[in-house]
């Protein structure tokens, strides 16, 4: 009976140990490209959040404090999610590469367009808020076509 | 105080107190990914909280002692012994999320970092546990949360198809976007956030505190069928803005900020600022809840001393139990994780709890010996049952579903 | 002496919240202490109150847990249980109800050392909220 068990447990310990094989911190390419496309999509949410409180802040709907916490929450969330694609191990070949290398620029575009955000805000800055939306509006663009084309 | 206004307050601070954070962030991401496609997971979750919360109320009118205290006795050491573990673990975890969704409103309204502001909720939480009575307190908080109703003017100035929005609901489509099973793990996340364990056992023991009795009923009973459901239409108006702002430009909430952002473009400074009010109030309100629910499931297993209406002194052990909870959720949240994430979890670990919170309360409201002739009626029987399947489906279904989605990715 | 009566232990006195006479919350019927008289009939001579009565009532290593920690922090050191002599019972209800006070008894140590220790030396300890 105990030998029984101990073999089932071996075999157990073994399933495991391939599939852990299998998976591995390289993920598949169709894998890969579905996370990409989440982080787009993260990435979307969070520029388009910028945006839209820019938009209402403008027209003098948001309270400053408000405004101000709500980019710097965004902009929190943005680089979290830049974080965390950069950190997934793409799997190995060119298409998987280049696919990274175009969502990274737009993340940091993304990043980078929200803080100038806040820190025109905690400026209190009118027209640099405007100038910096403006030059955020394309990566919002950007970020939903890579979305779409791949499998959004 | 008269009857009727007492009957009003009573109503009144339900719907104000029905909200917390759990309902404010699930609810507004739901809004943002699913529309009103899972409107029917918050209904399912009001009537069944509708539903316990009526028989943890009569309990305590009618025997005059507390759920837990009950529990013990009917179910015996051990089974009441897992039932306190369950729910203090998940009670705390809400605690801790609340005292995050405080920090989080009160963010919003100062700008200062909201993990500065911690230490001083959790001192001023303390204190208002220390020396403020039960019912100014429930009132207090309970008619400052109706100023959530913000979303309600929100959601009207929106102009919305409201057709459209009421065929969400009853024939919900989910959308294409998302899985079935991130679906699902939502209709849970939702449902856990409307049957919050904690709930439950204050109610019962807010009773006790109160002093009610047999002609109380009544007045519990509007508090229930009246109070909650219409704080439930609040978690819908939630959701309702999320989806006419926040779905169209492909928002997803992930902070508080964008829960409120609908009621800016809605109503602009003025209805934001009420909403604001409402968030803080409603946070703290829950904290409170969950802070003393900690308290009183412990105490009243152990058959100590507990509740707001003896001193400090002669209920030691229980004040002892809610500071140490405090210090608890104030140390969870100062570890930096994210309270969003913290709320999300908190919701999804009610969820797996609620069988082992809402069984003992069935057996008991069942039980002529405590209940009297005041026993459940064959249709709450009926329906309590149902609502207990349900519920342990979606007990049994919310962990793997998490692990699933890795939390509804 | 009064007259003795059958009762059904666990469902009418075991795990039964207990008051004082005041009407203030003591403890939980946590064990009971019995014994037989000369036919033979086992009789209640004490109710238990504390982990070291509710202890053994939990199977396996919980239960030796709770007791081995509780008698490590008791005054007495033994394993031996607080009791409240049966006779101080002066009703079985709902509660169980007493014939003395909280304090009189003594059976609440640990409420007591909370309260000398931590609470009492908060301010505003005193009296009830208002």
């Amino acid at each position: 009976m105990i030998r029984h068990g101990r073999s089932i447990g071996v075999g157990l310990v073994t399933i495991a140990l391939a599939t852990s094989a299998c998976v591995g911190p390289a993920t598949t390419i169709a894998a890969y490209e579905g996370k990409a496309r989440r982080a787009a999509q993260d990435a979307l949410s969070a520029v388009n959040t910028a945006l839209l409180g820019v938009r209402i802040h403008e027209r003098g709907s948001l309270l400053e404090n408000y405004f101000e916490t709500m980019l710097s929450q965004t902009e929190d969330d943005i680089s979290s999610v830049q974080n965390s694609f950069d950190s997934i191990q793409p799997p190995n070949s060119k298409s998987s590469d280049k696919l990274r290398d175009q969502l990274d620029n737009l993340l940091s575009d993304g990043v980078s367009g929200i803080a100038q955000l806040r820190i025109s805000a905690r400026r209190e800055d009118g027209p640099a808020l405007v100038q910096a939306a403006t030059q955020l509006a394309p990566t919002a663009k950007d970020l939903s076509q890579f979305v779409e084309s791949h499998g959004g | 105080m008269s009857k009727l206004l007492n009957l009003a307050l009573g109503v009144l601070t339900a719907i104000g107190g029905f909200v917390d954070i759990g309902d404010l962030v699930t609810s507004g991401v739901v809004g943002s990914r699913f529309g009103l496609s899972l409107a029917w997971a918050t209904i399912l979750g009001v009537v069944g909280i509708c539903l316990y919360a009526e028989m943890s109320g009569r309990v305590a009118a009618i025997t005059g002692r507390g759920t837990f205290d009950l529990v013990r006795e009917r179910l015996g050491p051990r089974a009441g012994l897992a039932n306190l573990t369950a729910s203090f673990f998940v009670t705390a975890l809400t605690f801790a999320a609340e005292i995050g969704g405080v920090a989080l409103s009160l963010e919003l309204v100062t700008s200062v970092n909201y993990l500065l502001l911690v230490p001083w909720i959790g001192l001023v939480m303390w204190f208002v546990v220390w020396r403020v009575k039960f019912t100014y307190l429930e009132n207090t908080f309970g008619i400052l949360g109706l100023a959530l109703l913000a979303f309600g003017v929100a959601l009207w100035r929106l102009h919305p198809d409201w057709s459209n929005l009421l065929h969400q609901v009853v024939a919900p489509h989910k959308p294409g976007t998302e899985s079935l099973q991130v679906y699902f793990y939502y209709a849970i996340a939702l449902f856990g956030a409307a049957m919050t364990p904690y709930e439950v056992f204050f109610f019962s023991s807010g009773g006790v505190e109160e002093k009610w009795s047999k002609k109380d009923l009544a007045v519990e009973r509007a508090n229930v069928f009246v109070g909650f459901p219409l704080g439930g239409m609040l978690s819908l108006s939630i959701a309702a803005v999320a989806s006419l702002v926040l779905l169209p430009a492909q928002i997803g909430v992930s902070n508080l900020s964008q829960v409120g952002l609908p009621i800016a473009v809605a109503g602009g400074k003025i209805l934001l600022a009420f909403s604001l009010l409402g968030f803080v109030a409603a946070t703290f309100g829950a904290a409170l809840e969950t802070g003393l629910s900690c308290g009183y499931s412990v105490a009243q297993y152990f058959g100590w001393q507990w509740g707001k209406f003896v001193s400090p002194r002669k209920a030691a052990r229980f004040h002892l139990v809610v500071l140490l909870s405090l210090l608890f959720a104030v140390a969870a949240v100062l570890t930096t994780i994210d309270p969003v994430k913290l709320t999300e979890y908190s919701v999804v670990f009610s969820a797996v709890a609620l069988p082992l919170t809402y069984f003992p309360i069935l057996v008991i409201a069942n039980d002529p010996d405590y209940m009297g002739e005041n026993v459940n009626g064959r249709l709450t029987n009926a329906l309590a049952t149902v609502f207990l399947a349900l519920v342990i489906i979606a007990s049994v279904a919310a962990i793997p579903l998490m692990i699933w989605t890795k939390a509804g990715q | 002496m009064t007259t003795a009566r059958i009762i059904d232990l666990q469902l009418r006195l075991l795990d039964r919240q207990v008051i004082d006479t005041d009407g203030k919350f003591v403890c939980n019927v946590d064990d009971l202490e019995l014994d037989v008289d000369e036919q033979g009939t086992p009789f209640v001579t004490a109710i238990l109150v504390g982990p070291r009565a509710l202890g053994p009532r939990f199977s396996g290593r919980l239960g030796r847990w709770v007791v081995a920690i509780a008698t490590r922090l008791s005054e007495d050191r033994s394993t031996e249980p607080l009791r409240i002599d049966y006779r101080q019972v002066t009703e079985i209800g709902n509660v169980v109800k007493l014939a003395r006070t909280k304090a009189e008894l003594g059976v609440t140590p640990l409420e007591e050392w909370v309260d000398s220790r931590i609470i009492a030396r908060i301010p505003g300890s005193g009296h009830a909220p208002e």
